[in-house]
């Protein structure tokens, strides 16, 4: 019995495979035709965002849905969205709509995950430049297509504790910072200077790294793992053992934070709510310099993209466009403090009056692109690894780097 | 019946093993191609490939671990089983706890006690030590092992204590009278009574015991996942056969590369599970 119920499931799913395919044979007859926009149907949103995050942005799309009766939009939260859509999309199933960061872009194309946006409603590349700031246009375009509508952008910065560090005793260069760990446990007993994961990610590291004139992944899959700056990185990070826990993670570095244990701890801008709830007076400064340049973390762009089993690509484009556009950019910025992707909307006196706006923004002035090349995905496990080995002793860095150069290359050949 | 085992246990196995000639993953995942042998050449292309240095730990963890499951589970039952013991039905029942308990939860509360900024195990190790000290808990490469040992036998033992509690109190006491007559030691008696007439029940549970071992993945994967790793190109200090596979195959795609992983581990452990049913097959023989 069981056995004939999943066949006739799979059965039904073959057929609805076989009619899409009829469909979108039959699309085809006419290539230069785009979709025509009908204001009726659902649209399904598999997204990440919680809290009072979900709050703001849900309301959005609640007055889409009051504007236009017949259009239903479902909001469902998937913690784990990447491995969720990597599965159910090439299965024929999942949402219209993934609201995610752009460093899945390059990788959701080549899974045949998301489909280009040009041409739909009105959106092509005179639009995106018209309305976002150019790293948000350059996260979502891919292979000189328009893959989503960019949301909002995040960099991690420095984050202080008013009540431990005043802002003119703020380091100012690599060395200050060092400096700074150094001298305050020993000054706080159980306390730190700074802290952050620099045991094994590769995300939170990315600004030394960049910083000192290193760099991951090139869109054409050469690594820079090798390269002298990448060593220097490396040797920077390295230079805080002592300093911060050993065993120090995501967690620990918040949770120090938030005791008010730490007096600096370099985050974004999703943690600055919590640590206002934990009662710490905080503050946002830039990053220090490294040689005089400004250290670079990674600008993510938050953005809602286009599944390639989307039923109305037409009405996907519209919602994704409406909740993208200025009134509703500024309406989730006042709500959250987000730093929005619409240019129009960030230059609005009540967005540039939020100081976490200001403060993130100067940051991601800074800032290098999260890559959206897929060879990105071959990158970050290696990294984290050699992060860890050095950490704790176990490798030089240059075995390190040479080993992670190893495991990387070796995971890009097979995305090729 | 046999169109449904066949597409429930068999229809798998074939496709993994398919699988395993394929050049699937995250990137080929719809357009794979047949690459024959290739993956298997990269599980036995050295000495040093992953596939030996985690098969070797996985084995090393096992023959760690089991000894220490007989010991400690043999203390606890002869223990809770001595005559002066009052309140017996109470400790069986709170011995046995820690193996009915889900072993994520338990693993999870283990990663807190290992916590090394806040976990339990470091706060008392202050105590003594000062307040800037601190034990490597998870992050030295042979202390995690040892700390998800630790934890694994915490989780395993009491099924060890059931098994030898139910064999202790089928010897009948008539025995050790008869012993103690004879002018026999404690010590003697146990060596003498109460090992060999353990032995047919302890066997099979070692050997059941000892495959689900090799087969450890939340307990490992949940405190360490599978690290800390002190090289970017070999595995993780904890990375046991099925926390590697686990990785390889959900965190880094690797379909076809861990297929084939799969197929060499069945055979092995097929061999070894046919081999110990003969060899407890023998025993229960001679025990009659």
């Amino acid at each position: 019995m069981l056995v004939w119920s999943r066949w006739g499931k799979s059965a039904g799913v073959s057929l609805l495979a076989m009619l899409t395919m009829v469909v979108a044979a039959c699309g085809g007859t006419t290539p230069n035709n785009s979709p025509t926009l009908t204001r009726s149907g659902t649209i399904t949103i598999w997204h990440n965002w919680e809290g009072t995050y979900l709050d703001a942005k849900k309301a959005i799309f609640d007055a889409y849905s009051k504007q236009y009766p017949n259009v239903t939009i479902n909001l469902v939260h998937k913690p784990d969205l990447t491995s969720a859509v990597t599965t159910a999309v090439p299965a024929g199933q999942g949402p219209d709509v993934i609201a995610w960061v752009d460093d899945v872009v390059g990788k959701f194309v080549k899974l045949e995950i998301i489909k280009p946006i040009d041409g739909i409603d009105g959106v092509d590349m005179s639009y995106m430049n018209a309305n976002f700031s150019k790293a948000a246009v350059d996260a979502d375009t891919f292979d000189g297509k328009i893959y989503g509508m960019p949301e909002t952008v995040e960099a991690i910065t420095m984050i202080y504790n008013k009540d431990l560090i005043t802002a003119d005793k703020l380091p100012k260069t690599t060395d200050d910072l060092l400096a700074l760990a150094k001298s305050y446990p020993q000054a706080h007993a159980g306390m730190y200077g700074v802290v952050w994961n620099t045991r094994n990610d590769a995300y939170f590291n990315a600004p030394w790294i960049y910083g000192f004139g290193g760099y991951y992944v090139k869109a054409d899959g050469t690594d820079g793992l090798t390269t002298a700056g990448t060593k220097a990185g490396f040797n920077y990070i390295s230079s805080f053992r002592g300093s911060i826990p050993a065993g120090v993670d995501y967690g620990v570095a918040d949770t120090l934070f938030k005791e008010k244990k730490a007096a600096i701890i370099i985050n974004g801008p999703w943690s600055v709510a919590d640590y206002g709830k934990a009662g710490v007076n905080y503050g946002l400064a830039t990053l220090p310099t490294a040689n005089g340049k400004a250290v670079s973390p990674f600008v993510g762009v938050k953005t809602l993209m286009v599944s390639a089993n989307a039923a109305n690509p037409a009405l996907a484009v519209d919602v994704i466009k409406w909740f993208d556009n200025k009134d509703n950019e500024i309406a989730q910025s006042v709500a959250n403090k987000e730093i929005p992707a619409n240019k129009l909307a960030l230059a609005d006196a009540s967005v540039q009056a939020i100081p976490e706006v200001k403060g993130f923004g100067a940051q991601v002035a800074n800032g290098v692109p999260l890559p959206n090349t897929p060879f990105m995905g071959a990158l970050w496990d290696p990294v984290a690894k050699a992060l860890e080995a050095v950490w704790t002793g176990k490798q030089t860095v240059d075995s390190a780097l040479s080993d992670a150069h190893t495991a990387a290359q070796t995971n890009i050949a097979q995305l090729k | 019946m046999i169109i449904g085992v066949s597409l429930i246990s068999l229809f798998p196995i074939i496709y993994n093993v398919y699988i395993s000639f394929t050049n699937q993953n995250l990137y080929h995942f719809r357009h794979y191609s047949i690459v024959g042998f290739v993956n298997y050449g990269k599980l036995f292309k050295g000495l040093d490939a992953d596939f030996f240095i985690v098969l070797a730990r996985t084995f090393l963890f096992v023959g760690i671990c089991i000894p220490l499951f007989l010991i400690v589970g043999m203390l606890a039952a002869l223990a809770v089983n001595h005559p002066s013991v009052r309140w017996k039905p109470f400790w069986r029942v709170a011995l046995i706890v820690p193996w009915a308990v889900p072993t994520y939860i338990t693993a999870l509360v283990w990663k807190f006690f290992f916590n090394g900024e806040f976990g339990t195990l470091n706060q008392l190790y202050r105590v003594v030590a000062g307040p800037q000290a601190g034990l490597p808990w998870l992050t030295d490469p042979n202390w995690a092992f040892g700390s998800v040992v630790l934890a694994n036998v915490w989780m395993s033992y009491p099924f060890f204590m059931v098994v030898i509690l139910g064999a202790l109190q089928s010897i009948p006491s008539d025995m050790y009278e008869a012993a103690a007559v004879d002018g026999a030691g404690s010590w003697r008696k146990f060596w003498r009574i109460t090992v060999p007439l353990l032995r047919p029940a302890i066997l099979p549970a070692t050997i059941l015991s000892a495959i689900v071992t090799f087969n450890v993945l939340n307990t490992a994967y949940l405190i360490t996942l599978g690290g800390p790793f002190s090289s970017a190109a070999k595995p993780g200090a904890t990375d046991f056969v099925m926390v590697y596979a686990f990785r390889n195959a959900f965190q880094l795609f690797n379909y076809s590369y861990i297929a084939a992983f799969a197929v060499v581990i069945f055979f092995l452990l097929f061999t070894v599970t046919m081999g110990s049913l003969r060899f407890t097959g023998l025993i229960q023989e001679e025990a009659r």
